[in-house]
Formats: structure tokens, C-alpha cells, sequence
């Protein structure tokens, strides 16, 4: 496992995406991927086997772990793993986005002209 | 939460899936939660799309879960430490892939045996594939670009024991739209044809009048603009608009986003154009190809008195509603039946009488087609779908004898992994992947030859005068259907060689050699062979039978006059002609025509005999009673309208009496000409001339007898015909039969420049042989004929591929005993006929299991064949001769080389 977090960059797209979607709380499976469809609008639609894969992939890397606290009972369905976002996940994360501010306000990136969204 | 409901039959597959295929370090860690997740969703898809949703579901978990399993396999391939500490190899899932490795290296060290396998399947996988497409757009498909289409249906009126159903009167609709509980929402449609210009030409389609709940009800979104909508038809009269389909907007307008707002002419008024429909929306029959949709309160300025608004004996119109959710189609029906009695005895409702008697209502799913015909549609495409899995059958039995012919070549080295401690279901599982691989690739290629071949399907044209668009390219649900089959296959047919590979006595065929051991031949491949012959000579039968059903139909003596005649589809009335101004030009026109050299006669009528268009009206006739109905009640007959030239043109001969005379106009007293069938039927004392009889309570006088002719179908049994004068009843659609003695090029181009030159605005009309026009009754044959004969060929190819293969490979196994023989004094004469004989023999059994079989099986073609016997002998010889003839050419080739043994090497060898 990795402890310098700057060795793990850059991220695939999907990986920050996923935590991203983890930042703002825990979720399990079907949640994330639902979130992850949602915030790209639809752009990312992950089936399970694929999730499951980034989510192997993150878990590896540290970058994310399986949960121990419960959600209230009632919402609580106990088969169910909820994964969230580790301090180090959280530091990747982070330098991730900040590579991607710097790479989004550079010259070129703004001389770029601007695509008017399609209705 | 309770979400414990037992697993689905999705949720198992899905579950057994992953235990086959992803590696053990990935499906441990994960395999429950995938589980859970494909539930979750199919949970919810089944809620958004009801059953369709399964299929969304697995279109996308399927590649999902394959890539996942590859991938995941690489990765523990390239770091291999699996967290729970079991060994990979003893994984099934690892076992299989290693296995299908195995295979794959098998292939790649036999590339012509692997070729040819694969392409034996995919010819079978490929016909099934492609006439299940066929099958798919025409009748399982629903509703292209509706919303939820599986809870719309079709809504009839019937009565007791009719099978067929009567379209509606816009009041009925307006009555069932107004009293229905079981639906959510009813919209009513009508076929308009129309004339469209936006410029000076106008060109001829097809419109649909509609209800303002239609678009709703289907629930179609606009790809421009907006559709119409509204609850009171009749304020969108004065509206003026029009819907265009998104095809006729690519078309004409060229896909101009600026088209909204713009002015299209229809049947001759300026509508404007307010929305394009989505692409794939092309109405309640996406086979006809709709141009244009216009509100209902357009219809009778667009259509006259056809479309009624306000005559309930009228019905022009077919009904279209949403089931509520929850409500079955049988109890929709139930309940619409109530509606429909309700609705006849209501106050105020003046229905024909005929009419009234339908007091129930139908219900049936959409189907694409109109409900009556989808089941005979569907009859045929299933005789079709079972031709075509004859040829996979084939294609599959010759694959099984294949495998099983590399099964024996094998021995030795399945003998040695037995003695190296492989178990028999070891080795079977590894036979079997092979063959799943095999039939998974095929059926891949299958899928490719039927992109292609429902491609080239569409390229046909048929003889019908209705624009078609139907779209028959396989979709999903074809891919996953084909692909299914090819493994189902691959299991069935791969099992056996399997099994019997496996069965190996090691011992002796260890110690002994390659070659000696060839003759003991498995009985198992012999009837594998006398199998494919057999199937082959039911398909090719078939084909006979439909090929002397075609030859007995184009000989056929309809009745009338079918050479020599030019016909052309002529619509004034789409083009907005008033009566008066279209029995003139339709009078100008013919004069002109008949100037032309070598025309003999001119003539009109509303329906040509034998192009799938038949139409009947009431009459009462003295002294009969239709069956279960009273004294005085009306007949249904079928009719024409004719003019006077037309018994002429089509030599229709005269019995007694007259045909019809100019002075048969409108101010003339209503006549009519009648059949012979129609004379002796109602008339039994022979007293039918000049007799009267009534439509509603208009007299009409008969004053001609002429002899039968055909009117439906070939075959059809001779009916009552009635002949009334177009001049006493105007319809602006009418065909125009000319019947010349010179070409039809001719008539053609006077036709076409007289027209232009009566009304350059009137579209210029189809025009055709009666020849032509009459060969749409000849299409299923045609089909069939076409089908059968194409699968046949294959079936029969295949099965000589197999002979051939069987019998080199046999006496290849066999070449020392031959070169014995040889040495001993037997004649090369001798060899050839000893395995000619063994040949012979198979195709002999082949031969006759397959006339037994086909004996049973074309009795189903009977209704196909014009009285053609399904025994017909002359078929069947002929097909046994050329089945016979191939055999022998595959035999012979094998024989000839056995012969050729070289005795002293061929025991060298050894």
C-alpha cells in the first residue's frame, strides 16, 4: 500500500468520481452507483461488476474501507457493506482536484472557446 | 426494510453467473454484494418498464459481467495474491477458463475443422436469427417510440361467434372514451390517404386522422414542436394543423429545423406543419408508413363522407387505449363489452342495422398489426421460424457428428489424461466447452449473417400498393435469443460426442495403434448422418410443395382477363376534387386513353379483383334469410364499382342480361349486376333478372348476370359478387384498367403524361400490371417457396459436407484394412462398392425416415398449396432424385480414393 499519496496520481476518472460521491457520506453499492449517475448526469453508469472492480481497486490502495458504523435500523439493511472515503483517500482526493484547478486555470485551458450546453 | 422475497429466475442466473465466472479472490469479496446490487436494480427497472425491464437489465449486466470476469482474471493472473488462501486452480470458474484455453489452442492447431464447425453453426444460427428478426419487428416487438407499450391495447367491436372485428364510428368512440373505467385514456385513429405537396407536385402517402388523446395516449413525445392535443376534437377543426412523421420530414423537407410553422398542402388545403414526430414513432402500424397525422374534425374536409364525424354508420376508425395499471386485458374487455351493449341500446344511437348487432367489445394487446391478421401473420412466420430451425438442427447435428469424428481421432490422447489421473467428468467438461465455444462463436456469426441477411430482406419489394417501413433489423432481444440458442445447442449436441469421447478403454487403445482400431464405426455418428439426410428431405419437400403450389397458382384461371391489362391507382379525392370535377377528369382521361394505339378498352373500378382489398355492403333480398337473423334482415355481399367497360377489359363474359350503360348514372334508378354463384344462391327459381333487391331501403334493379371470377383468393370457394355502376356511387379513389394489345411501356407513358396534362398538380400515379397487382395472393408461396428453397439448399449442402466428411474420415481410419484387403486379392472394384454400399446404406435409411417424416409434417402446408396434394408425388420424387443424386457424389469421392490404396505403404505405415 502506498503512503505517499502522490504516487497514486493522476486518478482515472471514475476512481475520483467514486470518491467524490463518498465524500459527503457513506454509501453502499447500488446507492453509489446511482449517485455517481446522477452527479455525472449519466455520463458514468456503472454496472456492478465494474463498481465492484473500481471499488476493489480503491479498497487495495487505501483509498477507501469498509464502514463499521451502522445507518439508523429502519434504513438499515444488514447484508449490506457501506464504504466511505479514508483520511488518505480523502489527501489523494484533494491533491487530485487541486491538479485539476491548476490544469483548468492555465492559459491554454481558458484561451479554449466556450460550447454552449445542448438544450 | 423487508425486501426478502425469494430470488428471482434473473437473480439466480445472475448469481450462478458469477460463480462460474469471476475468479474467487473478486466473487468472495464481492459476489453477494453484486448479487444484491442486480436485484436492487432489477427491482426498480421492473418497476419503470414492467418485464421489458429484465431484458434492459441483462443487455447491460451480461457484458458487464464478462469484462469484469476477464479483467478480473488478468489481474489475478498478473498479481496473484488472493486474499482468502484458496489455490485459483481449483476454482470451477478457473477450471473452465483453463479449459476453454485448451480449447482455443485446439482450434488454433486445426483452423479448417474449427472454420468449417463455426461456419456450419452460424449458416444455422444465422436463419434462425434472421426470420426470428422478422418475426420480432412484425409481431413481438411493441410499439416503437411509444411509452409503456405493453399496456396499450387494441379495442374492437365484435359479436358472438365472429372472429374478426368491426373498426368504430367516431360516436361509438366518443361513447366508449366517455363510459370506460378499465382504461386510462382511449384515442381513436382513422387511415387517411392523402395527397402532400409543399411545392406545386404533390406526392401520394398515407395519413392517420386522429383523436386529440392520441398522441397521450401512446404517450409519444415530439422530436420538434409540439403534437396536438386536447381533449374536444371538434375545436381543433379550425385549427388547421398537421404532424409530420420524422421519415417524411427527412424526406421532403430535407430535416429543416425551420420547418415547424411552415404550410403543407393536404389533399389539396394548406395546413400548417406544427410538430415532426419522434423517429421511431410511425404509428399504431408501424408497418405502414405513416406520413402525416391530422386532428379527427379534419377528416370528413380531407376524406368526405368516409369520415364521418357525426353518422354512427360509418365506421371508419380503429381505437388504440392504456390499460389502467393493474387491469387486465381480459378484464378490460369484459368490461368494455358492458360499454358496448350500453352503448347500442342507448337513446340516440342510429346504427345500420347490421352494425348494431356487434354488442361486445375486443381487447388485444398491440401487436403491430391489425388484430385479426397478427395471429395469421404469426401462424406463418412460425411455420417459417420452424423451417429455420430444421437448418440448425442440421447445422447442429453436423457439428455433434464433427466433434464426435475429432473425438475418435482424440483417443490416444484422451486415453493418456485418463491414465494421468483425469477424472471422466474432467474430460467431459472440457469436451463440452469446446463445443460451447464452438456454438458461442457461430452463434456470433450467425448474428452477422443475420444483420446482413434481414438487410438484403429489406431490399425486397412487394407487390402491394401500401408505402411499408418496417424496420426488421435484429435488436437486442434477437442477439440474446440467438446467442442463447447457439449454447443451448452447443450443450444438447456437444453432450454426446462428450460422453462418447470420454469412454475410453485405456488399456487397449493405448496399446494399440492409430490405425487399427478404426472400424468399430459408432452407431451414434450413423444416425447422426441418416438424421441430416432425413431433415434435409423435409425442408426440401417443403420447398417442392411450394414451388408446384406457385406454379399451380400462376396458372390459375382467376376468372378474368389477368395479360395485356395496364392498372393505375388514381385518388382525385385525396387531391381535393368536388364529385362533379372528378367524374370529369376520370371521363376526359379514359377518352384520352382510349386513343392511344393498340388500347382495346378502358375501364374504372374502386377495388381490383385479387389485390388483398375486398369490401362488402348490406343488401336485403326477397325470400332470404341470413343465417340466425329474421325475415327481411340484410345480407352482407361482397361488391365493386364498376363501369360499364369493365367486364370488357377484364373479359368477363356476360350470362344474361346487360352490363352497365352510360344512362346508369346518378338520376338513373339504382342497378346492379350480379355472379352466377350470387343468381343460383339467392335466386333458386332462376328468377334473378330484373328482380329487386334492397340497400336499406333504396331499390335496386338487377339487370345483368355474369359469370364468377376470383375476388379474395385463388382458392377461395365461389361467393355471391355484386357489380353496382362507380356512376351511381362516387369515390374519388378508383383504379383505371387499360387493356391493350401493345406494350405496357406505352400505355404507361400516355398514361402518365395524360394525367400531368389534366392536373399538373395531381400526384403522378403507381401504375402496374394487373399481372403484377394480382401476385400479392401469390406472396406467401412466393415467400415460402423462396425461404424453404434457400434453407433447403443449405440444409442439403450441409448434409452432404457431413456425408462427405463422415465417410473420407471412415475410410481414411480404415486405409490398412483396405490396403489388407487390397494385398489379399480383392479387386479395387471391390473397395469402391464395399464402401459405396456403407454409404448407400445410411443415405438409403436417410432417404426414407425423411419421406415418413415429411409424409407427416407438410400436411400443416395444406392451406398453402391451392389443393396441391401435401403428398404431391411429383415434389417428392424429384426432390428424393436430387437428394440422392448429391449423396451419391459425396459418397463416391471417398470411395473412389479408398480404392486408390497403396497396400504395401498403407501397412508400412504402421
Amino acid at each position: 500500500m502506498p503512503t505517499d499519496p502522490r504516487t497514486l496520481l493522476p486518478l482515472k476518472p471514475v476512481d475520483l468520481v467514486l470518491l467524490l460521491a463518498l465524500v459527503e457520506g457513506e454509501q453502499h453499492g447500488y446507492a453509489l452507483a446511482g449517485e455517481i449517475a446522477e452527479r455525472t448526469e449519466g455520463v458514468v453508469r456503472l454496472e456492478p461488476g465494474n463498481l465492484y472492480r473500481v471499488i476493489r481497486r480503491l479498497v487495495d490502495d487505501g483509498l477507501v474501507d469498509v464502514s463499521q458504523k451502522r445507518p439508523v435500523a429502519e434504513l438499515d439493511d444488514e447484508r449490506r457493506r457501506y464504504y466511505r472515503i479514508t483520511a488518505f483517500g480523502g489527501r489523494v482526493a484533494a491533491l487530485e482536484v487541486q491538479r485539476l484547478r491548476a490544469l483548468v486555470s492555465s492559459p491554454a485551458a481558458r484561451a479554449l472557446p466556450a460550447i454552449p450546453a445542448r438544450a | 426494510m423487508t425486501r426478502r422475497r425469494p430470488p428471482s429466475w434473473s437473480e439466480r442466473v445472475y448469481a450462478v453467473l458469477i460463480q462460474l465466472l469471476c475468479p474467487p479472490s473478486f466473487r468472495d469479496r464481492f459476489g453477494q454484494e453484486m448479487g444484491d446490487f442486480f436485484r436492487d436494480r432489477l427491482h426498480d427497472e421492473r418497476a419503470r418498464r414492467g418485464r421489458t425491464g429484465d431484458l434492459v437489465i441483462w443487455a447491460r449486466a451480461l457484458p458487464d459481467l464478462v469484462s469484469t470476469a476477464l479483467r478480473e482474471h488478468a489481474a489475478a493472473f498478473v498479481n496473484p495474491l488472493p486474499t482468502p488462501p484458496s489455490p485459483p486452480s481449483d476454482s470451477m470458474s478457473s477450471r473452465l477458463f483453463s479449459d476453454a484455453r485448451f480449447a482455443l489452442r485446439g482450434f488454433r492447431k486445426h483452423p479448417v475443422f474449427f472454420g468449417v464447425a463455426v461456419l456450419v453453426v452460424a449458416l444455422g444460427t444465422g436463419a434462425v436469427s434472421t426470420i426470428f428478426s422478422v418475426a420480432n419487428a412484425v409481431v413481438l416487438r411493441p410499439l416503437p417510440g411509444a411509452r409503456d407499450a405493453s399496456a396499450l391495447v387494441e379495442v374492437g367491436r365484435t359479436r358472438t361467434g365472429e372472429q374478426g372485428s368491426l373498426s368504430a364510428s367516431y360516436p361509438y368512440y366518443e361513447y366508449v372514451a366517455r363510459h370506460s373505467t378499465s382504461l386510462d385514456g382511449l384515442a381513436a385513429w382513422g387511415m387517411v390517404p392523402v395527397t402532400l405537396s409543399t411545392g406545386n407536385h404533390g406526392v401520394q402517402g398515407l395519413g392517420n386522422a386522429v383523436s386529440g388523446s392520441y398522441f397521450s395516449v401512446l404517450g409519444v413525445q415530439p422530436f420538434l414542436g409540439t403534437l396536438f392535443a386536447g381533449s374536444d376534437d371538434r375545436a381543433l377543426a379550425g385549427e388547421g394543423v398537421v404532424v409530420i412523421s420524422h421519415a417524411y420530414w427527412q424526406r421532403e423537407l430535407a430535416g429543416d429545423s425551420t420547418a415547424i410553422g411552415r404550410p403543407l398542402s393536404v389533399n389539396g388545403r394548406a395546413l400548417t406543419i406544427v410538430g415532426v414526430a419522434p423517429p421511431r414513432f410511425v404509428g399504431v402500424y408501424p408497418a405502414l408508413r405513416t406520413d402525416v397525422w391530422i386532428p379527427v374534425a379534419m377528416g370528413p374536409e380531407l376524406r368526405g363522407e368516409a369520415a364521418d364525424l357525426t353518422n354512427a354508420g360509418i365506421s371508419w376508425m380503429q381505437l388504440v387505449g392504456r390499460l389502467k395499471r393493474g387491469t387486465s386485458a381480459s378484464a378490460a374487455q369484459r368490461e368494455l363489452s358492458a360499454v358496448s351493449a350500453q352503448y347500442v341500446s342507448a337513446a340516440g344511437v342510429a346504427e345500420p342495422k347490421g352494425m348494431s348487432e356487434y354488442t361486445a367489445a375486443r381487447v388485444d394487446r398491440v401487436a403491430g398489426l391489425p388484430a385479426e391478421v397478427a395471429g395469421a401473420v404469426a401462424g406463418f412466420l412460425g411455420v417459417l421460424l420452424a423451417i429455420a430451425a430444421l437448418v440448425l438442427l442440421i447445422a447442429s447435428v453436423n457439428v455433434a457428428s464433427m466433434l464426435l469424428a475429432r473425438a475418435v481421432v482424440r483417443r490416444r490422447e484422451i486415453a493418456m489424461r485418463i491414465a494421468l489421473g483425469a477424472t471422466r467428468l474432467r474430460l467431459v467438461r472440457q469436451l463440452l466447452v469446446e463445443s460451447l465455444l464452438l456454438f458461442g462463436l457461430g452463434g456470433a456469426a450467425g448474428t452477422l449473417l443475420a444483420v446482413w441477411g434481414t438487410r438484403l430482406l429489406q431490399r425486397v419489394e412487394l407487390p402491394i400498393d401500401v408505402p411499408l417501413s418496417l424496420d426488421v433489423s435484429p435488436d437486442v432481444r434477437v442477439l440474446v435469443v440467438t446467442l442463447l440458442i447457439a449454447l443451448a445447442t452447443g450443450v444438447l449436441f456437444g453432450l454426446a460426442p462428450a460422453l462418447q469421447g470420454s469412454r475410453t478403454d485405456v488399456q487397449s487403445t493405448l496399446r494399440s495403434d492409430s490405425a487399427g482400431s478404426g472400424r468399430r464405426r459408432s452407431r451414434l455418428r450413423d444416425g447422426l448422418i441418416v438424421g441430416q439426410i432425413a431433415l434435409s428431405l423435409l425442408l426440401l419437400s417443403s420447398a417442392g410443395l411450394f414451388i408446384r403450389a406457385l406454379g399451380r397458382g400462376r396458372t390459375a384461371d382467376p376468372g378474368f382477363q389477368v395479360d395485356g391489362v395496364v392498372t393505375a391507382a388514381l385518388d382525385v379525392g385525396s387531391a381535393g376534387y368536388p364529385e362533379a370535377r372528378g367524374r370529369a377528369l376520370y371521363r376526359d382521361l379514359a377518352e384520352r386513353l382510349g386513343r392511344v394505339p393498340g388500347v382495346q378498352s378502358v375501364a374504372y373500378a374502386r377495388v381490383l379483383p385479387l389485390s388483398m382489398n375486398i369490401s362488402g355492403r348490406h343488401f336485403s333480398v326477397p325470400g332470404q334469410v341470413p343465417p340466425g337473423g329474421h325475415e327481411g334482415d340484410a345480407i352482407s355481399v361482397n361488391t365493386d364499382e364498376v363501369d360499364g367497360g369493365y367486364f370488357r377489359a377484364l373479359r368477363i363474359p356476360l350470362v344474361s342480361g346487360r352490363v352497365f350503360l352510360t344512362s346508369d348514372d346518378e338520376q338513373a334508378p339504382r342497378v346492379a349486376v350480379i355472379n352466377e354463384t350470387f343468381a343460383r344462391r339467392y335466386f333458386p327459381a332462376g328468377d334473378a333478372l330484373g328482380a329487386t333487391i334492397r340497400e336499406d331501403s333504396t331499390p335496386i334493379t338487377i339487370v345483368g348476370i355474369v359469370r364468377d371470377s376470383k375476388f379474395a383468393k385463388l382458392d377461395e370457394e365461389a361467393a355471391p359478387f355484386l357489380y353496382q355502376p362507380a356512376a351511381q356511387i362516387w369515390s374519388g379513389a378508383t383504379n383505371l384498367l387499360v387493356h391493350t394489345l401493345g406494350t405496357p411501356e406505352a400505355v404507361t407513358a400516355a398514361l402518365l403524361r395524360e394525367v400531368s396534362s389534366l392536373d399538373p398538380s395531381l400526384p403522378s400515379p403507381r401504375v402496374t400490371t394487373l399481372r403484377q397487382s394480382t401476385a400479392v395472393v401469390l406472396l406467401p408461396q412466393r415467400i415460402a417457396a423462396a425461404v424453404t428453397g434457400a434453407l433447403g439448399l443449405t440444409g442439403l449442402l450441409l448434409a452432404a459436407v457431413g456425408l462427405y466428411g463422415i465417410l473420407s474420415f471412415s475410410t481414411a481410419q480404415r486405409t490398412r484394412e483396405m490396403g489388407v484387403r487390397l494385398a489379399l486379392g480383392a479387386s479395387r472394384t471391390g473397395i469402391v462398392q464395399l464402401v459405396l454400399g456403407e454409404g448407400l446404406r445410411l443415405v438409403v435409411v436417410g432417404i426414407t425416415v425423411g419421406l415418413v417424416l415429411a409424409g407427416m409434417a407438410t400436411r400443416a402446408l395444406r392451406p398453402f398449396l391451392f389443393g396441391i396434394s401435401p403428398l404431391d408425388p411429383l415434389a417428392f420424387a424429384s426432390v428424393g432424385a436430387v437428394l440422392l443424386g448429391v449423396s451419391l457424389l459425396a459418397i463416391w469421392l471417398p470411395a473412389r480414393r479408398a480404392s486408390g490404396v497403396d497396400p504395401m505403404r498403407s501397412m508400412r505405415a504402421e
